[in-house]
């Protein structure tokens, strides 16, 4: 039993009225003496008795009549075992199926057990009822929206992914759910919340916005929550180095007698295999990818699985060797030497061939094609001004991880790239404009390049918010501004890569400048994201046949409408990305698993306050019933009752 | 005094005559008819003589003409003594408005014994609770009067309830010869034989006239709240209603007079309600006009 307004039962003490008023009025009778009081002993001796009765019936009468008012102020209610069976009640099972709950315990995860529980649940209401089914993986979803149908709410319970790698997002579900219940006609609101409440929950930091509405958690756990997980990975040496790359692998959680194995799987197909030694708290593992390797992604499984195999696995990015530099010449000329690119292809061309090497391609910007920025990592404009149908490629083509560096010279149109990629650039272009006198270039990183100078520039103004100035002209304006944009990053040069403003390229800092410029444009793009999570991927024209190649195996071909975001990444994993069937080396990702739910000990619910009740298995347990209808009853028939024996009285 | 007897009050009973009913023996000749035989001027019959008649009562006159003893009866009026007695116990010291039982039954006493004590009647006084407390003897005359007016202002101060019976029968052994005895009473004894004295002074040849002083809130219980009730003879207080009651209390206090009226009418003797809120000169004036 418990109390809507509990602070209203502080007018109990008024309880004491009526009894008081008794009292007071027995001190408070009229004196009067009669010389004929014998009659009225002899009749009230017959009376007394009756009266004595009456009077402590009425005082009882009012006093109860006092306490059932009070208490239905208080609005009670009572909890009953199986009050579900009862009334029509509108039910929004708030589901967590985040990864933790694809523990197995006994041959079934726990999602399945609290999928049982929660049809259990439902087969217990009466017809009429409705039924809501928010699932808390991140990030929720209403798996059912208000629905009278109870078999169909049971059986669309049963297709929730047993082995889903979600994160969690319970208090969101929970405040989607009270909304859903606000918009029940129903008057009996229930929350039934089914979690294991481990860490990842964060339940601890929800505030339970519960608007009235009578929520109770119903923990699932597993008895065994000893488990194992690849928690790390580290990546050593190069693949193009004669010993190939070594991983380093740290295993994490309680190392069981049973040997256990890492292995290597490569392109869908496993390659190696080591045991694992069980080091403090946990245990390792080294593999070696022999050299000549050109994946850029393989994937690690612990082996044998344990209470939840989903965190066993675990993709690793290699990162491509090959930088491919797409410099698009805004200045073409019939002699080489005079293009505005000629600099830079014989920079690139003369570096030395220690890291990763460089692909050029020179395109003149009316040659320009969709499929040359796809294929490149690193798009080089220089003094080009595109045509703006190619700006929104450019775009999704930084989005998805590429990288852009714009030179500046007389072709640009300062205008066009403020408008279109605006978003994009970390800064503005303003009005070129030819120096009377030289300036100097100046870099902490390159301090060589103070040897150059500079007449004619177009500055950079309004540099973007995080945007870094690696070299300025010695008068202070930026001469180079990176930022990150999405998945990729963007360079802005405010001089020419050729002769025509600036004797750079004639410098010997020219080479290194340009090889720093790309490396740090063409860095390894950190592709690891959590499961459901959204994955840009490069734009493609529409003759080209994407492919995303999944941890199991599964080959999903990409819409034109799905090229951008691929949102396919519920396996966690290894994904690559094929572009008309063959790898591209930044094109793949991998999905790790959520942080937090590889931790299966359960918090268990938050503590029961005035909104949350924590119950061990029945949501039945704990159902209210209002008693103040039949309060107001009692106290309806004590008012009658007190009429009465007042009319008794007085008889 | 004054305030027992007021001077208006006498003034008009100063007219009225009382005459006894019955004929009395008196010390005193007067106004009242002598029920014994005896010299008289007025003669009433002759019967035989008997052995133990005073031989002074022979009719030689008649012994003359006849020849035979007989005893010469005469019928004369004699001077009437009058026993007022007043019940002075607590009960009779409440009324429910500026007069108490007692005050009332005090002036009706005393407008008696000024009538009687005007005609030349002998008067004594009695006061009583659950015996007799103060006592004039029989005398007439305005220094009596006078007395005994005092005495029916201050009579003794009684904590004791009301005892008829007791009260009464020891009236009777000093009420001596056969006269009239007036009892002023509320009659609170609520015994069986509370009243049956007053058989026994109606057999002692005695006219007996029972007032029976009531208070009008007595009769009828006039009260409308809850009260708590408190006796004056000792009775456990008790809280009641009035309202809820009044109806069963008027039934038994009619009944209870009622039976008071019953219990004395059927020994010979009278019996009048006298109610407190009635002015006394009528309860006088049905007193001295059905004597």
């Amino acid at each position: 039993m418990g109390f809507g307004l509990p602070w209203a039962l502080a007018g109990l003490v008024a309880v004491a009225i009526p009894v008081i008023a008794h009292l007071l009025r027995r001190q408070k009778l009229p004196k009067q003496t009669l010389p004929t009081i014998a009659f009225l002993h002899r009749i009230h001796a017959t009376r007394a008795a009756r009266l004595r009765v009456v009077d402590m019936l009425l005082l009882i009468t009012r006093a109860l009549l006092v306490m059932a008012l009070v208490l239905v102020a208080a609005a009670p209610y009572r909890v009953a075992q199986s009050s579900l069976l009862d009334r029509q009640h509108a039910l929004a099972i708030v589901f967590d199926d985040s990864m933790s709950m694809a523990a197995i315990h006994e041959g079934k995860t726990l999602i399945e057990r609290a999928a049982d529980s929660s049809i259990e649940q439902l087969e217990r209401l009466p017809e009429g009822s409705e039924v809501s089914v928010v699932l808390s993986g991140k990030p929720p979803r209403v798996w059912v929206r208000r629905r009278t149908d109870l078999e169909m709410a049971a059986t669309v319970l049963d297709e929730i992914d047993p082995r889903s790698t979600r994160g969690d997002a319970l208090c969101d579900a929970v405040r989607t759910a009270v909304e859903l219940l606000l918009e029940s006609e129903l008057s009996d609101r229930r929350l039934l919340g089914l979690s294991d409440f481990a860490p990842g929950t964060r339940a601890d930091e929800c505030e339970w916005q519960t608007r009235g509405i009578r929520v109770v958690f119903e923990t699932v756990s597993t008895p065994n929550p000893d488990n194992r997980r690849i928690a790390s990975v580290e990546v050593l040496g190069e693949r193009e180095s004669g010993e190939g790359m070594r991983l380093e692998v740290e295993i994490a959680g309680t190392v069981t007698p049973t040997p256990q194995k890492i292995r290597l799987r490569q392109k869908g197909q496993e390659t190696y295999e080591t045991p694992v030694e069980a080091i403090d708290g946990g245990g390792g593992a080294v593999l070696t990818i022999p050299a000549g390797s050109t994946d850029a992604v393989v994937e690690l499984r612990l082996d044998p699985d344990d209470v939840l195999p989903a965190d066993n696995v675990r993709g690793v990015l290699l990162g491509s060797d090959t930088v491919h530099v797409l410099l698009v010449d805004g200045d073409p000329h019939p002699d080489p030497r005079k293009r505005e690119t000629a600099f830079l292809s014989h920079a690139l061309g003369v570096a030395p061939r220690s890291g990763r090497s460089c692909a050029v391609e020179t395109l003149d910007a009316q040659d320009l094609s969709e499929s040359a920025i796809i294929r490149s990592d690193v798009l080089v404009l220089a003094n080009a001004t595109l045509d703006e149908k190619w700006l929104p490629l450019i775009q999704r083509f930084v989005s998805g991880g590429g990288s852009l560096w714009i030179t500046a010279g007389d072709r640009i149109n300062p205008r066009a790239y403020g408008s279109v990629l605006r978003e994009l650039l970390p800064g503005r272009y303003t009005a070129t404009r030819m120096e009377a006198r030289p300036v100097s270039l100046q870099s902490t990183a390159l301090p060589e390049l103070a040897q150059a100078k500079v007449q004619g520039r177009t500055p950079i103004a309004e540099t973007a918010l995080g945007a870094i100035v690696t070299a300025r002209f010695s008068d202070g304006s930026p001469a180079m501004v990176e930022h990150r944009y999405r998945s990729g990053r963007v360079a802005m040069f405010a001089t020419t890569v050729d002769d025509a403003w600036t004797d750079l390229p004639y410098q010997p800092v020219f080479v290194p400048f340009v090889l720093d410029t790309l490396s740090r444009l063409a860095g390894r793009t950190d592709h690891a994201v959590e499961p459901h999570s959204a994955v840009s991927l490069p734009g493609s024209t529409s003759s080209q046949r994407i492919q995303v190649v999944t941890p199991t195996g599964r080959t999903v071909d990409l819409a034109e409408a799905d090229r951008v975001s691929f949102r396919d990444t519920g396996e966690i994993g290894a994904y690559r990305v094929l572009v008309n069937g063959v790898h591209g080396a930044r094109f793949a990702f991998v999905v790790n698993a959520p942080p937090g739910e590889s931790d299966l000990v359960t918090n268990g619910p938050p503590e029961e306050d005035g909104g949350v009740q924590t119950v061990a298995s029945d949501i039945s347990e704990g159902v209210e019933q209002p008693l103040a209808p039949w309060l107001l009853l009692f106290a309806i028939v004590l008012l009658f009752a007190e009429l009465w024996l007042r009319q008794i009285r007085r008889r | 005094m004054t305030h027992v007897l007021e001077p208006e009050l006498a003034g008009r009973l100063a007219g009225l005559t009382f005459r006894a009913k019955r004929t009395v023996d008196g010390l005193l000749a007067g106004m009242h008819r002598s029920p014994h035989r005896g010299p008289s001027a007025i003669f009433k019959e002759h019967r035989a003589y008997r052995p133990g008649d005073d031989p002074r009562l022979i009719d030689w006159r008649a012994f003359a003409r006849s020849d035979r003893y007989s005893i010469k009866h005469f019928e004369h009026e004699t001077q009437l003594r009058g026993t007022l007695a007043l019940d002075i116990s607590p009960s009779m010291r409440w009324g429910s408005g500026d007069v108490s039982k007692l005050d009332y039954a005090a002036t009706l006493l005393a407008a008696l014994a000024y009538v009687l004590t005007r005609q030349g009647d002998a008067v004594s006084l009695i006061t009583f609770d659950a015996a007799v407390r103060d006592r004039l003897p029989a005398r007439s005359g305005p220094a009596h009067l006078d007395y005994m007016m005092r005495t029916l202002a201050e009579p003794s101060r009684s904590t004791s309830a009301t005892a008829l019976h007791s009260a009464l029968d020891e009236l009777i052994e000093r009420a001596g010869r056969m006269g009239l005895v007036v009892i002023a009473s509320d009659l609170l004894d609520l015994g069986d034989d509370a009243l049956d004295p007053v058989a026994r002074i109606q057999a002692r040849g005695h006219q007996t006239i029972v007032l029976h002083v009531m208070d009008p809130a007595e009769l009828e219980l006039p009260y409308e709240q809850p009260m708590h009730f408190e006796g004056l003879e000792g009775e456990a207080p008790v809280e009641v209603d009035p309202k809820g009651l009044r109806r069963r209390y008027r039934e038994e206090i009619d009944a209870f007079v009622a039976s008071c009226q019953r219990r004395v009418v059927a020994t010979g003797g009278r019996y009048l309600l006298a109610r407190t809120d009635t002015p006394p000169e009528h309860a006088l004036l049905r007193l001295l006009r059905d004597g």
